[in-house]
């Protein structure tokens, strides 16, 4: 494949030229660069179906717990431009949007579980009016107690669903005989996604009972599947179709359901396009999050520091639904040892309903929450034993050959902990900054620095094994065009732009031949989320499968052309070469056909030349009694070393210098994958540090708009940032030997959270251990040094 | 002009557009310039959050100034329509030029291409125009200038440094493009605009809006009309507006009170109009008055910066405002005016409680003017927020201290936002610093009683606990590098 020149068009609707190519790299651009810059690409709230367009809006309890007694919208029924106001009574199909558990009503109907729990949709021909309308609406209830705090619904028994546990080993009798032992707890915080677009839906009823759904799902047949309950009809009446989505990160992979049923259901009743848009503070009130965790532990360790034995108890603040939270504790059960061989380990994983919006999937979908524990377990131990602590972590790291088995029983294969440590160490200078930092802490009273380094390793595949499964349909057009329909979801990462260079490598044609059409449930059914970075994985392979078959047909064409011309005979499918949008024979150069004509002879030879691809990966099991199996297809990895500031007074932190060596396999394209790494990084970083949540005493969540809720800007990236990808590491048995690449990096900035607490624990000597939690906010850091300022006082 | 009465007019895709209030157009002018913009299909401008924190809905506008345009990046939500009359909107969407029938991409965009800048697309043309209006007014911007320029732009995806590395390679060639080549004409057109209308009194759609060309006129309404709310620089309205669909009845815009928006440096102070922006303002006391410009830079963000005022930022007495506390402790007056008559008073004097102050219905902010550190002042600033940059202080101070030449307190004054429903001074703290020196003792004992002295609240930025801390602390670091 020769090096194609720059960036192409975006779109087929684009009139822009693309920019030529300054030699700084020849790969391209993201799939839609061009139309993001110049404005051109549309979301689905830019799109405007004219004067019948109704708006929809939801509304919300205003209580945590609450029954409802009754619901009067009769006045509201009289302000002119309001069409139509439901309630649950109006749903034609199920009140129900349980993605896996049916617990989650679609409206309520005689109970409220949360602060606001949509009870009524309203359409109307205005914003304004919906909210007049909705000031008219009388909900009587009575009030209840809620449960808001996962402490308290643990107090109260309040499981929802069955607890779970791995074991290996025999824990108790490993602890009892360690050398040390050291117990904990550790709280993890909420995390708001903050997609940049909000929850978005325009549905378009068509004709007989159809329903034509623009929709920001990362999960469309998903989408699909429940408006079609709610609204009674066969799955075959609803299209959902996903052009772009504007941010996602696990929270669109089931909570975009919600204002899609809700915009459908107000299609269905006034037969009119209604779209659902929520504002920003709505969105961030009304939708989960990343589950707080709330977890104990007690690691056994020999004095060298080498972990004997860890048990530890994972609780899931799980909010009022299950939604996907038994899949999220599945992962941070799996993810409990991270990087780490622990031969005696034993992880319960239970989760809790509150009183809140159901939390959801968020980047790393609990496997950030379950390798927080044993990285603070181990960052203790350092601390404990006095060692430095990536020197601890280096000596318990899976080995490539021997200690290599997990929790659960998967081998750990193609470990690349070993060679990433070697390349980060003496990138980043590890040990000879760690002494600066402490020569640093020597000489400076008030201002502190303290320096991490983390690794992660992530299991690659949905632990749901059935989930692991894509389609793709491609279609050949006359003048050799291709435009390729994936079951994935473009939501930023770059998707589209891996799939478009699989297929044009695979066809062996040009990058600007293949265009990528909508993610659509009509052009390709049954797909799973875009989710657990697996979207060029699964979707990838299921491409390569379509573009095999279409090769194949070309084949026999070529091979028919070429007996024709009586120059060779008996041809072998596999001696006939796609390369440079050329089609020729390997063995007996010569005569090539150029993609194009051969596509054409194929066309009037009456061949199709559309084909459908499937892909499910292979050899992954899991038995759920046993804690034991293969649930990942491979591992991903990742180490990154962080150096941090911070102002003892203030508690003013800035990160000074990350380093990150990466392994994502062959890329597919470099640059998105550092782009994802860096993203992910950055978003972690903003777990780890400013994102908090609070809530009051009611149950309303006072951080609702970036006013209070703060995500990293541009000031809070690392002042020096230097990414490397792991060279040479083709990862066996995947798409062009690519690795996934859009969750694990997010784990990667404990090296920030754990950073920030050799800080902390510099301001009295690195003699006390610090008390420390996630987010690491400034009043974590306030509260903890002033703690220990309190104790050296009082010694 | 009874017939131009409701209406305004702006450059729009290189035209002067007319836009008419009222009914007949569905055109009330209490509308952001963020959903006009929508409306009128201009669809590359995003609504991110509704209240300037996200600057998806970054667009430029262009002023003239000495017969130039200036290019400003400002949050469209955070604008009523009104506020653009005579200036030219630039968007994302008409960046491109027009070669041989072919659109061709803006160097600024090209450069967010090349340098891998997008990902999901949603915040990228807010950052394009934040990337134009540097590219418009910096030459060779560095690292932190280009941070500084795009903090008010948050990008959940990308990790920001492909968008700092494309702001950095801007082609090194003159900075020409369509609307340098425009630049004259454009100046003209404006001119034309004000000259035709220069000052504008609307009613439509239920809304008295005026905007005044002149202070005389601008207190003749004040008079007239002492219900209308006075809008300078309107980031506080415009959330209320597009948050809490708040109905305002009438307004009175100062945005086009040319005359009010200056800076004069005199011996022993400078003096601000109220209406000039927070922006420029720190261009002005940049290296007079360095506390004061650590202040400035950490004020929202640039494109709220090229909105708001002193004035705004005063009037409306927030207890967290930015610049409250330190023009408190530098003893900064006040001008005020009405139609007959002015008076002046302390900064301190003025505001007299939770949003509460001492300005009569028909009076306006007219000019600031602060007393320059001098030898015998130390001066310093202090704004602590959950995230350093774009946000509201969780405690912010402003400490002044004269000291006499045995190196004895004068006069002390250490003024705390954050810490109850108005600015307030910690006067227990300040009475024990007087006559002694600033020793790290002295100063720790102060900070003791700043922490004793305060009862404030709880609340989503922080818990009350921790705002007494910092409040003792900030004094504490004060004593720390004074003694250094």
């Amino acid at each position: 494949m020769p090096a194609e020149p720059a960036i192409k068009m975006a779109e087929k609707t684009n009139k822009i030229r693309m920019p030529e190519k300054n030699g700084i790299d020849s790969l391209p651009a993201h799939d839609s660069a061009v139309s993001h810059v110049s404005g051109e690409a549309i979301f689905i709230n830019d799109m405007d179906e004219g004067s019948k367009m109704l708006f929809g809006h939801i509304v919300g309890s205003p209580h945590a717990s609450a029954r409802i007694l009754s619901v009067d919208t009769s006045d509201a029924m009289k302000i002119p431009g309001i069409i139509a106001i439901l309630t649950a009574k109006d749903i034609p199909g199920e009140n129900q949007l349980g993605p896996v558990v049916k617990d989650e009503v679609c409206l309520a109907a005689d109970k409220t579980e949360f602060i606001g729990q949509a009870i009524a949709l309203i359409a109307a021909e205005s914003h304004e009016a919906a909210f007049e309308a909705e000031q008219k609406i009388i909900i009587k209830y009575s009030v209840l107690e809620p449960v808001l705090q996962l402490q308290e619904a643990m107090e109260q028994g309040k499981m929802i669903s069955a607890p779970r546990k791995i074991e290996t080993g025999d824990v108790e009798k490993a602890l009892s005989e360690s050398e040390h032992t050291l117990s904990g707890e550790l709280m993890t915080g909420p995390q708001e996604h903050w997609y940049l677009e909000t929850q978005t839906c325009l549905c378009v009823p068509v004709e007989r009972s159809s329903y034509y759904v623009y929709s920001s799902t990362q999960h469309p047949s998903e989408t699909q599947s429940i408006i079609a309950t709610v609204l009674g009809v066969e799955e075959n009446r609803v299209s959902v179709e996903v052009k772009r989505v504007g941010g996602a990160f696990g929270g669109k992979e089931t909570q975009a359901n919600h204002v899609a049923a809700w915009a459908s259901l107000l299609a269905r009743n006034t037969n009119r396009p209604v779209k659902i848009h929520l504002s920003r503070d709505t969105d961030q009130i009304m939708t989960g999050k990343r589950h707080p965790f709330y977890s104990k532990y007690i690691v056994g360790f020999t004095k060298s520091g080498l972990i004997q034995a860890f048990d530890v108890e994972l609780n899931a603040d799980a909010g009022a639904t299950t939604d996907l939270t038994n899949a999220i504790m599945e992962r941070a059960i799996f993810h409990v040892d991270n990087a780490y061989f622990i031969p005696n380990l034993r992880v319960y994983g239970k989760a809790w309903k509150t009183n809140k919006p159901s939390n959801t999937a968020f980047r790393g979908f609990g496997a950030p929450q379950g390798i927080a524990v044993i990285e603070q377990a181990i960052d203790r131990i350092a601390r404990y034993l006095g060692k430095d602590a990536a020197d601890i972590r280096k000596l318990n790291f899976y080995g490539e050959s021997n200690n290599n088995i997990t929790h659960f029983g998967e081998v750990v294969e193609n470990n690349r902990l070993h060679l990433l440590w070697d390349k980060l160490i003496a990138q980043s200078a590890y040990y000879e900054r760690k002494e600066n930092v402490d020569e640093f802490n020597k000489n400076n009273t008030y201002t502190k620095r303290g320096i991490a380094l983390t690794p992660v390793k992530f299991g690659i595949s949905f632990t749901t094994s059935f989930l692991n499964q894509a389609g793709a349909l491609i279609n050949i057009y006359t003048d050799g065009s291709v435009l390729v329909n994936h079951g994935g979801v473009e939501m930023g990462q770059g998707l589209h732009s891996k799939i478009r260079r699989i297929a044009a490598l695979e066809l062996g044609i040009s990058e600007d031949r293949v265009t990528l059409s909508p993610t659509c449930t009509a052009s390709v059914p049954n797909t799973s989320a875009t989710a657990a970075s697996s979207g060029a994985d699964l979707n990838g392979m299921a491409v390569k499968n379509a573009c095999d078959k279409l090769k194949e047909r070309l084949r026999g064409v070529y091979i028919k052309e070429m007996e024709k011309t009586g120059i060779f005979e008996e041809l072998c499918q596999e001696n006939i070469i796609f390369e440079n949008d050329k089609v020729y024979c390997k063995e007996k150069a010569g005569l090539p056909f150029s993609f194009r004509d051969l596509v054409k002879t194929a066309y009037t030879s009456r061949v199709s030349l559309s084909a459908t691809g499937f892909y499910k990966t292979p050899d992954l099991y899991f038995d759920k009694k046993d804690g034991k199996g293969r649930p990942f297809h491979y591992f991903a990895f990742g180490m990154a070393v962080s150096e941090v500031e911070i102002d003892t007074l203030t508690a003013f932190t800035k990160i000074l210098r990350t380093d990150i060596v990466h392994d994502v396999g062959d890329s597919l394209n470099p640059h998105i994958d550092m782009g994802q790494i860096r993203g992910g990084f950055v978003q972690g970083s903003g777990w780890c540090t400013t994102e908090e949540i609070k809530y009051d005493e009611m149950g309303h969540v006072l951080n609702h708009s970036p006013d209070t809720y703060k995500i990293p800007t541009i000031m809070d990236i690392p002042e020096i940032f230097n990414i490397v990808l792991l060279e040479k590491v083709p990862n066996p048995n995947t798409i062009r030997k690519s690795k996934a690449v859009g969750e694990p990096p997010f784990m990667l900035a404990f090296s920030v959270w754990l950073a920030i607490k050799d800080a902390i624990s510099a301001t009295a000597g690195h003699k006390t251990e610090p008390g420390f939690s996630l987010p690491a906010t400034n009043e974590v850091i306030l509260h903890s040094i002033e703690k220990l300022r309190a104790q050296a006082t009082n010694k | 002009m009874s017939k131009q009465k409701n209406i305004i007019r702006f450059i729009l895709d290189g035209k002067t557009l007319e836009v008419a209030f009222g009914e007949k157009s569905g055109i009330s002018p209490d509308i952001s310039l963020l959903h006009y913009l929508r409306q009128a299909g201009h669809k590359s401008v995003k609504e991110g959050c509704g209240e300037g924190d996200c600057g998806a809905c970054t667009v430029v506008i262009a002023e003239t100034c000495d017969g130039k345009p200036v290019y400003k990046a400002i949050n469209s939500c955070l604008v009523l329509l009104p506020m653009i009359h005579g200036c030219q909107i630039i968007t994302a969407d008409s960046l491109s030029e027009d070669k041989d029938g072919q659109a061709v991409l803006h160097p600024v965009q090209k450069a967010l291409v090349d340098h891998h800048g997008s990902q999901c697309g949603y915040c990228t043309p807010g950052i394009v125009m934040s990337m134009f209006s540097l590219w418009k007014s910096v030459q060779h911007p560095t690292e932190s200038i280009i941070k500084r320029r795009l903090a008010g732009n948050l990008c959940r995806c990308t990790g920001y440094q492909p968008i700092i590395d494309a702001s950095k390679q801007f082609p090194a060639t003159l900075r020409q493009d369509k609307f340098s080549e425009q630049a004259k004409e454009t100046v003209r057109s404006l001119e034309l605009i004000y000259k035709e209308i220069p000052s504008l009194d609307i009613e439509a759609s239920g809304i008295r809006y005026f905007r005044p060309a002149s202070l005389k006129e601008a207190l003749k309404i004040r008079r007239n009309f002492s219900e209308a709310v006075v809008i300078n620089g309107a980031t506080d309205i415009a959330v209320q507006l597009n948050k809490h669909k708040i109905k305002i009845s009438s307004y009175l815009d100062l945005s086009g009170l040319i005359e009010l928006k200056y800076s004069k440096l005199q011996d022993h102070s400078i003096e601000f109009g109220s209406c000039i922006t927070i922006e420029e303002m720190g261009v002005a006391v940049k290296s007079k008055f360095p506390a004061l410009y650590e202040m400035i830079s950490v004020f929202g963000s640039h494109q709220i910066r090229n909105l708001a005022t002193p004035g705004g930022n005063i009037g409306s007495a927030s207890p967290i405002g930015d610049l409250l506390p330190l023009m408190i402790a530098a003893s900064a007056r006040i001008e005020l005016q009405n139609e007959t008559k002015k008076r002046s008073m302390l900064l301190e004097e003025f505001i007299t409680g939770y949003h509460e102050t001492r300005m009569k219905p028909d009076e306006l902010i007219t000019k600031i003017i602060i007393p320059l550190p001098t030898n015998a002042t130390l001066i310093r600033s202090y704004k602590i927020s959950r995230r350093k940059d774009v946000d509201i202080s969780t405690v912010s101070a402003g400490f002044c201290f004269e000291l006499d030449q045995e190196g004895k307190l004068q006069s002390a004054k250490l003024v705390f936002g954050g810490m109850a429903a108005m600015p307030v001074r910690a006067s227990a703290a300040e009475k024990h610093l007087l006559h002694k020196s600033l020793t790290r003792q002295n100063i720790r004992e102060a900070a003791e009683m700043v922490y004793a002295e305060f009862n404030p609240i709880s609340d989503a930025r922080a818990s009350a606990e921790s705002r007494r801390l910092l409040a003792r602390n900030l004094l504490i670091s004060f004593g720390e590098d004074h003694n250094k």
